[in-house]
């Protein structure tokens, strides 16, 4: 279909060039996704399933649990994003703006929850309904970065992020005792096959 | 008028730069990747991309990861302005 052989380029032709163009855009945009998005979608989710899993069965044996798997998640994250199919301008941007959520997220947590502080003299000790509340907050803020993402990188992170937060939300009102085996289930599984189904067959 | 262009015309070249238009501009594609994606050969997919460097068209970038040479490919600023001139024109001809 060289111009040379074609020109004038006839109606279908200009159809078929137009629609091959649509075609090729939206299989590369499900590739990149497959390549460099998913796989880490599947790393956090088996951080989440471990976790929330370990904090259903044994609570307090484990308290350094989920800081060390959150260092293990970002760095698994920086190699992830140095070995995927594209380089973007702004992907050091968007680590640094995760960290910088999960940071205030901490910090925050640090201040409304910390027994010692003077104004909360008098108040309810951390009891298992605020740690259950705070388990769905900070199950939720990474959602909500991946929502903010997906308005400028791909789109299944909106619904992904929405997903988990519908999910999250259910197992704290509805799911009394095994509230954290939901969370390990529902957010980590849903992470887990989000990204495995976007491996499979966006490639 | 917009016009048809020459360069890009040729399918796999039409392929090529449909696929670097969408990404963001400025990110770059690896050069496997988008291979696998368009079903092409490293041979022609390598002369494609030598006459749209030439052109100006594309920004062919090698690196090294893990030791290893990686090629990225972007679409310029030229490249990104002549594409979307070329479906604007095929779009005018689709109204005619």
């Amino acid at each position: 279909m060289d111009i040379e052989n074609t020109s004038p380029l006839s109606k279908e032709d200009a159809r078929a060039s137009l629609a091959e163009i649509d075609h090729i855009m939206a299989q590369t945009r499900k590739t990149i996704a497959a390549g460099s998005s998913a796989p880490i979608v599947i790393l956090w989710g088996v951080i989440w399933a471990i976790a929330y899993a370990r904090l259903q069965f044994s609570p307090h044996s484990t308290p350094w649990l989920w800081p060390a798997l959150d260092i293990v998640g970002i760095a698994g994250t920086f190699h992830l994003v140095r070995r995927s199919p594209v380089k973007r301008p702004k992907q050091r941007r968007v680590l640094l703006a995760f960290l910088i959520l999960f940071a205030y997220a901490i910090v925050w947590r640090a201040l409304l929850c910390h027994p010692d502080l003077p104004y909360k003299a008098g108040a309810p000790a951390f009891t298992p309904s605020m740690a259950r509340r705070i388990a769905a907050y900070f199950a939720t803020i990474p959602m909500f970065g991946y929502v903010m993402l997906g308005l400028w990188l791909d789109r299944f992170f909106i619904w992904l992020g929405i997903l988990v937060t519908i999910a999250t939300l259910i197992g704290l009102f509805f799911a009394q005792d095994y509230y954290y085996l939901w969370l390990a289930i529902s957010g980590g599984g849903s992470l887990i096959i989000g990204g495995v189904f976007i491996r499979k067959f966006w490639k | 008028m917009a016009e048809i262009d020459r360069i890009i015309h040729a399918p796999a070249r039409l392929r090529i730069m449909s696929a670097l238009m969408a990404l963001q501009p400025r990110s770059q594609l690896d050069f496997r990747t988008l291979g696998k994606t368009l079903d092409l050969t490293d041979g022609n997919l390598g002369a494609h991309l030598q006459t749209l460097e030439e052109a100006g068209y594309i920004k062919v970038e090698k690196s090294f990861v893990d030791r290893k040479p990686r090629t990225h490919l972007s679409a310029t600023t030229k490249g990104r302005a002549r594409f979307e001139d070329h479906v604007a024109a095929l779009r005018e001809i689709c109204r005619v």
